[in-house]
């Protein structure tokens, strides 16, 4: 009798305890499925943020792929020019100095044809012929002292002046 | 009391495995946190770099000076759009990783039960 009384505390304690303890677990059971919640939401925001800061930088990158691509060419392109321009200094030097022939055999036509103007129109049309064929003439002349430069030395002194102590 | 225990101790090892189950159902129940914002600039983008100038030797022409100087200025081209590049990237790094900012603290908010 006395044992079925021990066994009856001890089964109404261990359910007295199992209420008990449920009870008391219940705030942290709803904290924990909020908390559960939130970690959720958090999650869902930041694969969302993730996602939109992927397709911006591929698309960013793109750009700059594009970009660089256009660079490639351009910087092609300009030394191809460079170097045709180089390559074609003698024969651009021929050209010019058979124009500034012609352009001073003209210029000697249109003194002598000054000469024997009679009229002021037409001696003002040759001489405004005269200025424009003289202004040419000094154009190739400033062209030409280029191009014979293009082939001299730099200074010394003015190359280390322009690397600024860099090699 | 021994009568107890001696009544008790056959139910011991079943105890201890119920309480075994328990807490690992318990340990089960996990949250989980959320990762920070990934911003990949990629490795290759970071190791490129700005090419040196060209070197000009003593003795150097003029148009040899021009040459180097007009490659110079595509490099420099080159190098500057790779900084806007990195700039962008880098700003758009800042807004994502400013919104989950503001997506933490609205749910610690929300947590802690402060609007």
């Amino acid at each position: 009798m006395r044992n079925l009384v021990l066994l009856v505390v001890a089964l109404l304690s261990a359910a007295a305890g199992w209420f008990g303890g449920s009870w008391s677990g219940r705030d942290a059971q709803q904290a924990l499925a909020k908390l559960k919640l939130a970690g959720e939401q958090l999650e869902a925001d930041r694969a969302k943020t993730q996602r939109d800061v992927d397709r911006q930088i591929a698309t960013l990158k793109a750009g700059y792929e594009k970009d660089l691509q256009a660079l490639v060419d351009q910087h092609a392109a300009r030394s191809t020019q460079m170097d045709a321009a180089i390559a074609g200094k003698d024969k651009r030097l021929a050209e010019l100095n058979q124009a500034q022939t012609d352009k001073q055999a003209r210029i000697r036509q249109l003194d002598a044809a000054l000469a024997a103007a009679k009229t002021p129109q037409e001696i003002k049309q040759i001489e405004t012929e005269r200025a424009q064929v003289q202004q040419d003439v000094k154009v190739m002349a400033t062209e030409s002292q280029g191009l014979q430069c293009q082939s001299a030395v730099v200074p010394a002194a003015l190359l280390a002046a322009w690397r600024g102590g860099q090699p | 009391m021994s009568r107890v225990a001696r009544l008790l101790r056959p139910w011991l090892p079943l105890a201890g495995a119920l309480l075994l189950g328990l807490s690992l159902v318990a340990c089960s129940t996990a949250v989980k946190v959320a990762e920070p914002v990934n911003c990949d600039a990629s490795a290759e983008l970071l190791a490129q770099g700005c090419a040196a100038p060209q070197q000009v030797a003593d003795g150097a022409t003029y148009e040899q000076v021009l040459q180097a100087g007009g490659n110079d200025r595509d490099a420099l081209r080159v190098c500057a759009r790779q900084a806007q590049l990195l700039a962008d990237v880098i700003r758009a790094c800042n807004v994502a990783i400013d919104s989950h900012r503001q997506a933490i603290r609205r749910i610690n908010a929300q947590l802690s039960g402060t609007p």
